[in-house]
């Protein structure tokens, strides 16, 4: 089977790097000491996949994406409202962009500092994903 | 006894494709479609029993069967947004579709009978997703062999 979420998750950091509050989207957590050295820099995490549907040629999948956002101080705020708005904004197109069916954003935690007397700021923003990979064979 | 359900799943799947106004891009002869694509359209047989049976007399046996299909329409998936204006006017447009004078007579004996019911926003299982559904009867009426 093609990598299919891997390209996806590409994908998503491309999108994400467009945006103006982002300067650096990875596919993995960075050390405190490499965030500073990339600062606006958000984080992609893959989390939990399910089976959702799955007939003779094709399986759906339902995957649990985080995004972890690391910037300085108050920018925070507008950076996860550029995030909100490229996920669910009125005319967005990021699910047919990245290569999925449907993208959405399920739930989020409070802006807190990343340690205390910190002036980065981190937001957890959970995201579902919807994709299709042919099986195998197919 | 040839596959009667196959034949009357084939004949209104031919009648959804065919619908020029609108043109449903995305038709599919089966509910379990993982790679579906909205909007969407999906036909598939629900069950077929043998209705009356006339053997009596010196005429052949005649055999009837009522088959059910279920005609649904998909408009997200799950979690999506279940935009009820576009659900309706797909579904009323197969309804009026399969129950124009022109496609009531499936030929070979098969015929539409009626639209049972509709019903909307609907979750659907088989393949994700949410829409309404239609629940057609078509009926076979046959020549016991």
């Amino acid at each position: 089977m093609a990598n299919t979420r891997k390209n996806m998750m590409d994908a998503l950091c491309v999108q994400l790097k467009t945006m103006s509050s982002i300067d650096h989207a990875v596919l993995e957590l960075l050390t405190p000491s490499e965030q500073r050295a990339k600062n606006k820099y958000v984080g992609v995490i893959v989390g939990d996949e399910e089976t959702v549907v799955e007939d003779s040629t094709h399986i759906r999948y339902r995957v649990d994406v985080w995004l972890k956002p690391i910037v300085r101080g108050k920018e925070i705020e507008t950076c996860i409202k550029d995030i909100k708005n490229l996920i669910s904004g009125t005319s967005n197109t990021i699910a047919t962009d990245i290569g999925a069916l449907q993208v959405s954003l399920v739930g989020m935690t409070n802006p807190v500092n990343v340690t205390s007397s910190d002036q980065y700021s981190s937001a957890f923003l959970a995201l579902d994903v919807l994709y299709v990979a042919a099986k195998a064979g197919f | 006894m040839a596959d009667i359900t196959g034949t009357a799943l084939s004949k209104l799947y031919a009648i959804i494709t065919g619908d020029t106004s609108p043109v449903y891009a995305n038709t599919y002869s089966r509910h379990n479609v993982a790679n579906l694509v909205l909007p969407a359209v999906s036909v598939d047989v629900v069950g077929s029993v043998p209705d009356d049976t006339g053997a009596f007399g010196s005429s052949e046996m005649v055999e009837n069967h009522i088959i059910t299909l279920s005609v649904r329409v998909h408009v997200a998936y799950l979690g999506g947004y279940y935009n009820s204006t576009t659900a309706i006017s797909m579904i009323d447009d197969l309804r009026d579709e399969i129950l124009s004078r022109d496609n009531r007579n499936l030929s070979n004996g098969y015929r539409i009978d009626s639209v049972v019911s509709e019903v909307h926003n609907q979750e659907f299982s088989d393949s994700a997703s949410l829409g309404s559904e239609l629940i057609v009867t078509i009926n076979k009426v046959g020549t016991y062999a």
